[in-house]
C-alpha cells in the first residue's frame, strides 16, 4: 500500500518535472516560430472551453473535447506553440473553473505538453508539414493518421497508469478497456481538429467576410460538433447513472419487503461483489452486471412464504424448498427486462455450489456463470459478518471462506480475491463487521448456517 | 415514421395518396426548373455524395421512447437544401427514401416520398422570399452570416411541414388530435431541432472552403455520428430504465394479496380518464409513472400489519399511514431519470391523498393547489379500491363506486375526473377488470406464476 502510493508520487513527480522541462524547451524555439497573438487566443480560447467538456471512460480515467484543439494545434501551429496553448487551457478550466488541486491541474497540463512533444516529433519524422496539411494520398496523410492515433495512445496510457498505480489493477487491462472508449470519442474529435486545422490554414475564414465573422464560423466549427457530442455522451452517462441508482432504490424496497431481512444486504454484497469483480479485472460491463445482481439477488424472496423466511433454521437440516425457489423467482422477476439478462443468471445461480450440491439447477464448477461464483463469495461474507444472528469477525469469515473454497466457492475465485477482500477490511472500513459477536454464541454456529445466507 | 399504417382505412389512404401526389407535381415542376438553369458534372458528383450521405445517417436510426425513430438526417438534408436548392435537395430526399423504406408499401413510400419534397419546396420558397441563396445557384460565396432570419425560418419550416404531415396521417390512423400525436412522436423535436440546425448550417459553410468541399463535410460527419451513438445508448437506457422499474415495482405489489395488481389497474384507469380530459402526451406519460409508483411509500415491514388490525388505528399508526404518499415522493425522486420531469412524479405522488377540501395528506393542500394529475390520480386509486374484489372485503359494483365518487365529487375529488370517469364507463370504453382474485401462495409459487409483463400494460397505454 505505502509502496504503490510512493510510486504513484513519484510518477506524477517524474512527469509534473517532464512538463516543466518541456514547456522550458519549446520556449527557447520560440524565436524561430512566426506565429501571431490572434492566432494563439483563439486556440488558447477554444481549447478552454473545450476542456471542460470532460466525460468519464472506462478504466477510471477521463478524456476531453479539448483532444480536438491539441490536435489540430500540433499539426497547424506545431507542436512548440501547443504545448502553451494546452497547458494555459487546462490551468485555466481546471484550476480556475473547476478548481482541482494544483497538482492534479499540474499533471494533466504536463502529461499533455509530453504527448505532444512527442507526437510532434513523430509527424515531422513522418514527413508531415506543420502548417502545411494535406490530405491527398501520400506520405502526409500517414503522418496525419499516425499523429492523431499516437495522441489517443499517449493521452490514455499517462492518465491509466495514475490510475492503475492508485488504485491497482493489471495496466493491460485497464489500457485495453479504455482505450476503446476513448477512441470513440477522440477519433471523432480528432476529425474536428482535422477541419479546424484545414479551414484554419486556407485562410478562408478571412475572405470575404468580416474577420470577427469568420473567427465565428471558425469557432462554430469546432464547438458545435464536439458540443453536441459532448451533449450526447453526458446524457448517457447521467442516465446510466440514475439507472444505478433506481435499482438500488427498488432492491432495498423489495428487501425491505422480505421479514426478517437485514437491511442493506443487498447494498453490501452488491458494493463487495463489484471490488471482487473488479480485482479479478473482469470488463467492465460484467462487473456493473455484477454489482446489479448485488442489488437484487434476494428480490425472490418476496415470492416465499414469510413463515418460512423466518424459521429457525437450525430444526432444518438444509434449507426449506419453497426458501429454494427464491433464486428462480428472482431470475424470473428480471425476466422482462433483457437488458439485465446476465444479472438475472446471477440471480438464478447465485445459490450454485462448486461441487454441485447448490440449488436450483446443481450446475457444477465452471458451468456456474462466473458472476454467480463472485456473487457467492460476496453474499456468503456479508452474511456471516452482516446479520441478525451472531455474526463473524472478518478473520473468522475468511477462514470459513478459505475452507470452503472448493466445496462452495469456486477456489481460484476465493485464492485470487482474499486478498482484496482482506484489504478491503483493512484499509477502507467499508465492510467493517458490526459490533464483535458474542464469543458464546458463536459456537453455535455451525458451518452451513454462516454460509447459507 | 414507423407507425404501422394499415392500408384499410380508406380516409388515411386517400391522405396518403394526396400528399404524394401533390409532393410529385411539385418535383416535376421544380425540376423543371432547375434544369432550365444548367446542370453540371460537377453538381451531379457532389450532390451524389450529399445522397451517400443521407443514406448512411437514415441507416442508423435512433429508437425513441414508444416505437418512434428518428435520425441525424435533418442535419444533413438543411445543409443539401441550402447549398443545392430545393429540387436537388429534394431528389436527395426522395432517392436517399427509396433505398431506407424498401419495405413499406408503396402507399407509404409514396407518402414519405411526397411529404419530403413539400416540406424542402417549402422551406425553400421561405428561404428564397426572404433573400436566402444557394451555395451552388451562386457565382461568389454566399455570405450566411448575413441570412441569419432566412436560415433560421427555412429550417423551422422544413421541420413543421414534414413533422405535421407525419402527425395528421397518425392521428387519422390512430384518431387522436394532430396536437397529441406531434406531442408524442416529436417529443425530442426541439433538442433534435437546436441541436441539427446548427450542424447542418455548418456543413453548408465549410462546403463553400476553397480546395475542401465534400471533404469538409465529410469530415464534420463523424463527430455528428459518434454523437448518434451515444444518443441512442442513452434512449435504449431510458426504455431499460422504464422496463425496470415496471418489472420490480410489480413484484413489489404481486406477492401481496392485498395490493396485488393495484397499480396496474390503477395506471389503466388514470390514463383512460386522463386520455378523456385531453392532457398532453408528455402529462400523461408523467402520470403514468406516478400511478406506477404512487403506493410504493407503503412498502415498509410494518404495513400490513398496521392495515389489517382492526378498530382505529393509534396516533403512531396513522402517522405512519400520512408518512407514505412523503415516503413515496422521496423514493419517486430517486427514480427520475427525464430532465423535463424533474421533480413533477414525486409531486404526484405526494399529492394524491390531498382532498379538494383541503382534509387530505399530507400536505392538506386544497383545490388548484393539488395539481391535476394528483387529483386524477386520486380519482382511479379510490375507484380500483372500490371495484377490487379482496380476499378480506366484499367488492362493489361499479355504479355503487361511481355514485360514491360522484357523492364525493367536489369535497375530496375533483369533478371533471370523476365525470370523465363516468362518461368513459357509459360509452362502454372503461373496461374493468376486478383485481386477480388471491391465489394460495404456495399454488401459485408451484406453477411459476410469476409477474405479469409491465411493458404490455405500459405499450398498451399509449
Amino acid at each position: 500500500m505505502a509502496l504503490r502510493r510512493a510510486c504513484l508520487n513519484a510518477y506524477v513527480g517524474a512527469i509534473i518535472l517532464g512538463g516543466i522541462v518541456g514547456l522550458g524547451w519549446s520556449l527557447r524555439q520560440w524565436g524561430t516560430l512566426d506565429l501571431g497573438a490572434w492566432e494563439l487566443a483563439l486556440f488558447i480560447g477554444l481549447a478552454s472551453i473545450l476542456d471542460v467538456m470532460v466525460v468519464p471512460v472506462a478504466g477510471g480515467g477521463a478524456v476531453a473535447a479539448s483532444f480536438a484543439v491539441y490536435f489540430a494545434g500540433l499539426i497547424t501551429l506545431g507542436a512548440e506553440p501547443t504545448v502553451w496553448v494546452a497547458t494555459l487551457a487546462v490551468f485555466w478550466s481546471e484550476g480556475v473553473v473547476r478548481r482541482r488541486p494544483l497538482v492534479r491541474v499540474a499533471f494533466n497540463a504536463s502529461h499533455s505538453v509530453l504527448s505532444l512533444l512527442g507526437v510532434g516529433w513523430i509527424y515531422k519524422n513522418l514527413g508531415g508539414e506543420v502548417g502545411r496539411v494535406d490530405l491527398s494520398l501520400g506520405p502526409n496523410l500517414l503522418a496525419v493518421v499516425v499523429a492523431a492515433m499516437s495522441l489517443w495512445l499517449l493521452e490514455t496510457a499517462w492518465v491509466t497508469i495514475a490510475v492503475k498505480l492508485e488504485k491497482g489493477g493489471g495496466l493491460r487491462r485497464r489500457l485495453s478497456s479504455a482505450l476503446g472508449p476513448a477512441l470513440a470519442w477522440d477519433g471523432a474529435l480528432a476529425s474536428v481538429g482535422l477541419l479546424l486545422a484545414l479551414l484554419y490554414q486556407s485562410r478562408w475564414y478571412l475572405v470575404g467576410e468580416s474577420s470577427w465573422q469568420g473567427t465565428l464560423v471558425l469557432g462554430g466549427t469546432v464547438l458545435i460538433p464536439s458540443g453536441l457530442l459532448f451533449y450526447a455522451y453526458r446524457l448517457q452517462g447521467s442516465l446510466q447513472e440514475v439507472y444505478s441508482q433506481s435499482l438500488r432504490t427498488l432492491g432495498s424496497l423489495l428487501e425491505a419487503k422480505v421479514e426478517g431481512g437485514q437491511p442493506g444486504h443487498g447494498e453490501r454484497v452488491a458494493k463487495l461483489a463489484a471490488r471482487l469483480a473488479e480485482h479479478l479485472e473482469l470488463p467492465p460491463a460484467q462487473i456493473e452486471q455484477i454489482r446489479y445482481a448485488g442489488y437484487l439477488h434476494d428480490i425472490g424472496k418476496v415470492g416465499v412464504p414469510s413463515s418460512l423466511l423466518n424459521r429457525d433454521r437450525d430444526r432444518f437440516c438444509g434449507e426449506p424448498e419453497a426458501l429454494r425457489l427464491h433464486a428462480q423467482i428472482g431470475a424470473s422477476i428480471l425476466s422482462p427486462v433483457r437488458f439485465l439478462q446476465p444479472a438475472a443468471e446471477m440471480v438464478k445461480a447465485h445459490h450454485e455450489r462448486w461441487d454441485g450440491l447448490g440449488y436450483p439447477r446443481g450446475l457444477r464448477q465452471r458451468d456456474i456463470p462466473l458472476g454467480a461464483r463472485v456473487l457467492a463469495l460476496a453474499d456468503a461474507y456479508i452474511g456471516m459478518t452482516h446479520s441478525a444472528q451472531p455474526t463473524l469477525s472478518p478473520e473468522q469469515a475468511i477462514r470459513r471462506l478459505r475452507q470452503a473454497s472448493t466445496s462452495r466457492f469456486d477456489p481460484v475465485v476465493v485464492g485470487e480475491t482474499l486478498d482484496s477482500l482482506i484489504r478491503v477490511i483493512d484499509h477502507k472500513g467499508e465492510t467493517t463487521a458490526s459490533p464483535p459477536a458474542d464469543q458464546g454464541h458463536l459456537s453455535r454456529v455451525n458451518r452451513d448456517q454462516a454460509l447459507a445466507s | 415514421m414507423n407507425q404501422a399504417m394499415s392500408g384499410r382505412n380508406p380516409t388515411l389512404r386517400h391522405y396518403l395518396i394526396v400528399i404524394g401526389a401533390v409532393g410529385w407535381v411539385v418535383l416535376i415542376w421544380l425540376s423543371v426548373e432547375r434544369w432550365g438553369r444548367g446542370v453540371s458534372l460537377e453538381l451531379l458528383w457532389d450532390a451524389g455524395f450529399f445522397l451517400g450521405l443521407a443514406i448512411l445517417v437514415g441507416l442508423q436510426p435512433v429508437r425513441m421512447s414508444r416505437g418512434a425513430t428518428t435520425t441525424v438526417g435533418f442535419a444533413v438534408d438543411y445543409a443539401s437544401l441550402v447549398i443545392f436548392g430545393p429540387a436537388v435537395a429534394a431528389w436527395i430526399g426522395v432517392l436517399s427514401f427509396a433505398v431506407l423504406l424498401r419495405q413499406s408499401s408503396w402507399v407509404k413510400k409514396f407518402f414519405n416520398t411526397g411529404q419530403v419534397i413539400l416540406s424542402f419546396a417549402g422551406a425553400g420558397y421561405v428561404y428564397e422570399a426572404l433573400g436566402g441563396q444557394y451555395v451552388d445557384l451562386t457565382a461568389e460565396r454566399v455570405a450566411f452570416g448575413q441570412l441569419g432570419l432566412a436560415l433560421i425560418a427555412c429550417g423551422l419550416t422544413s421541420y413543421t411541414i414534414s413533422t405535421l404531415l407525419i402527425s395528421v396521417a397518425v392521428s387519422i390512423l390512430e384518431r387522436r388530435s394532430v396536437w397529441e400525436v406531434w406531442g408524442v412522436i416529436f417529443r425530442w423535436t426541439p433538442v433534435r431541432f437546436l441541436a441539427l440546425a446548427p450542424f447542418g448550417l455548418l456543413m453548408a459553410m465549410v462546403y463553400q472552403a476553397p480546395g475542401l468541399g465534400v471533404v469538409a463535410v465529410a469530415l464534420l460527419l463523424v463527430p455528428l455520428i459518434g454523437a448518434r451513438y451515444a444518443f441512442h445508448g442513452a434512449m435504449e437506457m431510458l426504455e431499460v430504465h422504464r422496463e425496470t422499474v415496471w418489472a420490480l415495482s410489480n413484484a413489489l405489489e404481486a406477492y401481496d394479496p392485498y395490493t396485488r395488481n393495484h397499480s396496474e389497474l390503477v395506471t389503466r384507469y388514470a390514463l383512460a380518464i386522463g386520455q378523456e380530459m385531453e392532457l398532453t402526451a408528455p402529462r400523461l406519460e408523467i402520470l403514468e409513472w406516478a400511478c406506477r409508483l404512487h403506493d410504493i411509500g407503503k412498502c415498509r415491514q410494518d404495513w400490513e400489519s398496521i392495515i389489517r388490525k382492526p378498530g382505529r388505528p393509534s396516533d403512531r399508526e396513522w402517522e405512519i399511514i400520512r408518512q407514505h404518499p412523503i415516503e413515496g415522493g422521496r423514493l419517486a425522486e430517486k427514480m427520475e431519470f427525464l430532465p423535463h420531469t424533474a421533480g413533477e412524479v414525486a409531486r404526484i405522488v405526494r399529492a394524491h391523498h390531498e382532498r379538494l377540501d383541503g382534509s387530505g395528506y399530507p400536505d392538506g393542500q386544497k383545490g388548484e393547489q393539488i395539481s391535476l394529475e394528483a387529483r386524477v390520480l386520486g380519482v382511479a386509486d379510490a375507484f380500483e379500491a372500490m371495484t377490487a374484489r379482496r380476499a378480506y372485503k366484499a367488492r362493489r359494483s361499479v355504479e355503487e363506486a361511481l355514485e360514491e365518487l360522484r357523492r364525493c365529487a367536489g369535497t375530496q375529488f375533483d369533478p371533471r375526473a370523476v365525470e370523465a370517469l363516468e362518461s368513459l364507463w357509459e360509452r362502454g370504453e372503461l373496461d374493468v377488470e376486478p383485481s386477480v382474485e388471491q391465489t394460495p401462495m404456495r399454488e401459485g409459487l408451484a406453477s411459476g406464476v410469476i409477474p405479469a409483463k409491465m411493458s404490455e400494460a405500459a405499450g398498451g397505454a399509449g
